[in-house]
């Protein structure tokens, strides 16, 4: 079938409601955030009507067409150059008159233009009555009244959008703003000199033109350079610059306030005509809770109890409390739903897909959990905590409390460099404990100026999340028989403190720049739609999910394979594993490692030995390039405290920090089978003590849930913190176990968090900066903190 | 942003006749009312406050006032609100609508 395409753009002010109606028109469900700025690309869905398939483009919001911030230059680049057949103009009805600055910029640039009105209801309720007809004709365009909620006006909007799309010319509007007599002769003047350029004329309104090169605006300027080819544009913007130094100098006034004045003006007037205010202008229910939600006291309380709530639900639905029944061998249990992922990932799914395939080989089946599904499934088992978490802060971000957040943080936050509106992406990525860095970035992207959106994103990742908290758990449980609930509460404290130094110390370096006051539009509450916030988060962890997929399913796969290669077990070299298990990080004996060029094994009987054997044991590692990275980064590491074990397990919290523990537990041999039964009574206690220990203070409750979580997981597969480990500690010392937490905490984002930051700096600089940064702070942290240890310990 | 040197400023306006002395608007108390006098911003920001509706002749309404330094105000504009930084308030210049 021949299908003509619109091209239709949504254009408005945030909070305009510009996303609701995008909703409505696509049935595509888009993020509507109650929250200013969130829609900061352009985002698109199309229908079909009649023989035409309509494309609605919805752009960022934009206050006016007179500054050059980055949202704005978006909109324009593709008002002017992708030339959409129509424009639907959002106009929020209950804050009619401020949005008209921006209708004249669309009419004056002569673009297709329908005002949709949103919020009819709304501004009804309040006493605003605009008379749509009036309006229309007063701007010589098609105006629709909307009841977003319930989707009135929806089908005039449709006709209007095919009314104005079908057409094959578009007719040049005949409303004109007259810029008053002192403007005006000016404007004349450069129109005529611009029609001398023919393909000006051709492409963009003259008059538009001629009364943004009298502001002098750098955007319009730039156009004129950057749409002339050859060299004609110098004179031009020449003439421009002398006419408005000549109005400057004649009225002693600068060209751009005559004209802003002028369309405030007009505004006024054409607010008197439309609008009717029967009731007077009073205060809310809304500014009733904003004198507590923005008491600069009270505030806080509630901030803190909203998000102590947040993180108990948050973890007791996901984590702690049991409610799934699951049926397995043989009779009913009772699962958790990351228990219930972290069991089908490491143990269910694998098995079954051996069993399926008739997998014999000892290689295949180490790949496949190892390499496969243990990365895969240590970031699938946090979906139901994300999706969750997710819900909550959608519904927080619909209600518009979180506006209300960023404006009682701004002062605190701004000592570091940072704003109000950093506070929220900080305390998803683990400020309490628990999160995770990716949505946390996603979740910045709500930042409007693009280097404090940068600052916040690189030191995200030095909070706490979920995958460094079982580390934290068998440091603290394997060493400290006391004060482990208050070792945990220091950490949470330290994280924040080294994060927002970090900001304070990059703010003042590599991401210098002026501090931009805040100017946040705080929109009214509203109740927000289930439905919204369901597919927000679910979206949400969608993306998530993918990075699962797809970067840390490589990276996982990367690290097995430098882990499992070369096997060593194949060659006959059992005395370079024990020279190997002998040296010490002090050992100043440079690193040997032959690879013994022996034929492969065929004996058969060796090969029934490692058949018996996990592939991913502490023989191999050993010999590993892992190992060999790892052993090659002693010489520094040992100022920490690191020996080639940590390094590698360093190494493999590249790929996701959930790996860490995992590495722990292989390097430092809680594998062995002599070892597993004798180990976890004696280390389950100490654990659980310090479990209790946390729980007795009353604090971080959801802190102490996540860790026993992860108990239960390392129950499972049997991995629990051995004596080699707390062995080594005897030998170095408690100074490294924290030299551990501080490195744990602070060292390199994990893959798929280089991926975020990557997105959200759309450069590989940025990345680069985010790993050398980080890992050399961590470093230097860690040697402080070994070294001073070292002496007071 | 110094009050003397209004006078000389080509970058105010001033469309509403004055009767009393402006003051900056963090000189407003909690709950206090004025109508905006003028404003002093370079033209790019003058756009950004424009569209949120702070503009001469506007009648604002601070609703909310830290009492600490540099916390932020909220301020009512019509049936806007707006959080607003300490620097920024500082410079735009209302006329009192309470007289003492």
């Amino acid at each position: 079938m021949d299908q003509k395409n619109i091209l239709a753009a949504l254009v408005g002010q945030p909070n305009s409601g510009k996303s609701t109606i995008f909703n409505l028109l696509t049935r595509i469900h888009q993020e509507v955030g109650n929250y200013p700025g969130l829609t900061t690309a352009a985002r698109s869905g199309h229908y079909h009507q009649g023989d035409f398939r309509v494309e609605v483009v919805d752009l960022p919001g934009t206050y006016s067409f007179s500054t050059s911030s980055e949202e704005e230059r978006i909109v324009k680049n593709i008002l002017l150059f992708d030339r959409p057949e129509v424009v639907i103009a959002v106009v929020d009805a209950a804050n009619f008159r401020r949005h008209l600055s921006l209708i004249f910029d669309l009419l004056e640039m002569q673009l297709p233009t329908i005002i949709c009105l949103s919020f009819t209801d709304m501004a009804r309720r309040r006493g605003v009555q605009i008379n749509p007809q009036i309006l229309a004709d007063e701007l010589n365009v098609p105006v629709v009244p909307m009841i977003c909620q319930r989707g009135e006006g929806l089908a005039e909007l449709r006709e209007q959008i095919l009314e104005i799309g079908k057409r094959d010319i578009h007719e040049p509007t005949c409303w004109r703003n007259d810029y008053g007599g002192k403007v005006e002769p000016f404007l004349a003047e450069i129109v005529a000199k611009l029609n001398e350029h023919q393909h000006l004329v051709e492409d963009f309104s003259a008059r538009w033109l001629a009364v943004k090169l009298l502001e002098n605006d750098r955007e319009a300027r730039r156009f004129v350079e950057h749409h002339t080819h050859d060299d004609s544009w110098q004179p031009l913007l020449d003439f421009a610059s002398k006419k408005v130094g000549e109005f400057q100098k004649k009225y002693q006034y600068s060209a751009k306030r005559r004209i802003l004045e002028t369309r405030v003006q007009l505004a006024e007037e054409l607010n008197n005509w439309v609008l009717r205010q029967e009731k007077p202008i009073a205060r809310h229910f809304s500014d009733r809770l904003d004198a507590v939600a923005c008491h600069p006291i009270f505030g806080f309380v509630l901030l803190a109890v909203l998000l102590f709530i947040i993180f108990q639900l948050t973890f007791h639905l996901a984590d702690i409390w049991q409610w799934l029944p699951i049926y397995s061998s043989g009779h009913w249990n009772w699962m958790s739903p990351v228990e219930l992922l972290s069991q089908f990932f490491h143990t269910w799914l694998p098995d079954w897909i051996e069993g399926y395939f008739n997998l014999g080989s000892p290689r295949m089946s180490s790949f496949l959990r190892h390499g496969v599904f243990a990365g895969m499934g240590g970031v699938i088992q946090f979906v139901p905590v994300i999706f969750i978490m997710f819900t909550m802060l959608s519904l927080l971000e619909q209600s518009g409390y979180i506006a209300r957040v960023a404006m009682i943080m701004d002062s605190f936050m701004r000592r570091f460099g940072l704003q109000g509106q950093s506070i929220l992406p900080m305390v998803l990525a683990g400020g309490i404990s628990g999160g995770c860095a990716v949505p946390a970035i996603m979740a910045a992207r709500s930042i409007t100026n693009f280097r404090q959106r940068l600052l916040t994103s690189l030191v995200i990742p030095m909070l706490n999340c979920g995958g460094k908290l079982p580390v934290y758990a068998m440091l603290v449980a394997s060493c400290f028989q006391k004060g482990s609930g208050l070792i945990m509460i220091g950490v949470v404290f330290f994280s924040w403190g080294m994060a927002l130094g970090s900001a304070f110390i990059l703010s003042k370096t590599v991401l210098k720049g002026a501090q931009i006051p805040l100017l946040l539009e705080i929109p009214s509450y509203q109740l927000p739609k289930m439905s919204d916030v369901f597919s927000t988060a679910g979206r949400q962890s969608w993306e998530f999910l993918k990075k699962a997929g797809t970067i840390i399913l490589a990276a996982n796969i990367l690290l097995w394979f430098l882990m499992s290669y070369p096997d060593t077990r194949l060659n006959n070299v059992p005395v370079e594993i024990r020279t190997a298990e002998t040296r010490s990080i002090d050992s100043d004996a440079p690193v040997e490692l032959k690879s013994v060029a022996l034929p492969p094994a065929d004996s058969k009987e060796l090969k029934a030995d490692i058949d018996s054997s996990n592939m991913l044991s502490e023989e191999v590692i050993e010999n590993s390039y892992a190992a060999r990275i790892g052993r090659s980064l002693e010489p520094v590491s040992r100022y920490a405290g690191f020996g080639w074990k940590d390094n590698v397990a360093f190494i493999s919290g590249l790929a996701a920090k959930e790996m860490i523990v995992g590495s722990f537990a292989t390097l430092y041999g809680m594998n062995k089978p002599t070892q597993q039964e004798s180990v976890p009574k004696d280390l389950i206690q100490p654990a659980n003590k310090t479990l209790n220990d946390v729980h007795q203070t009353g604090q971080l409750i959801a802190m102490q849930e996540r860790i026993e979580s992860s108990e239960t997981v390392t129950k499972s597969t049997g991995k629990v913190v051995s004596g080699a480990f707390q062995e080594s500690v005897a030998e170095y010392g408690l100074a490294k176990v924290f030299a551990l937490l501080v490195f744990v905490m602070l060292y390199a984002p994990c893959s798929g968090t280089l991926v975020a930051i990557y997105r959200i700096s759309n450069s590989a600089r940025w990345v680069v900066v985010s790993l050398l940064y980080n890992t050399i702070f961590a470093y230097l942290m860690a040697v402080i903190v070994y070294q001073v240890g070292r002496l007071i310990i | 942003m110094n009050p003397e040197n209004k006078s000389t400023d080509p970058d105010r306006i001033t469309p509403v006749e004055r009767t009393t002395q402006p003051l900056p608007l963090t000189d407003l108390p909690e709950g206090g009312t004025g109508t905006i006098v003028f404003m002093k911003f370079d033209s790019q920001m003058l756009g950004q406050f424009l569209g949120m509706g702070l503009l001469p002749g506007a009648q604002v309404e601070i609703l909310v006032k830290g009492r600490f330094q540099h916390r932020p105000l909220l301020l009512g504009v019509g049936e806007t609100r707006i959080a607003i930084g300490q620097e920024f308030a500082e410079r735009i210049f209302v006329e009192s609508n309470e007289i003492p």
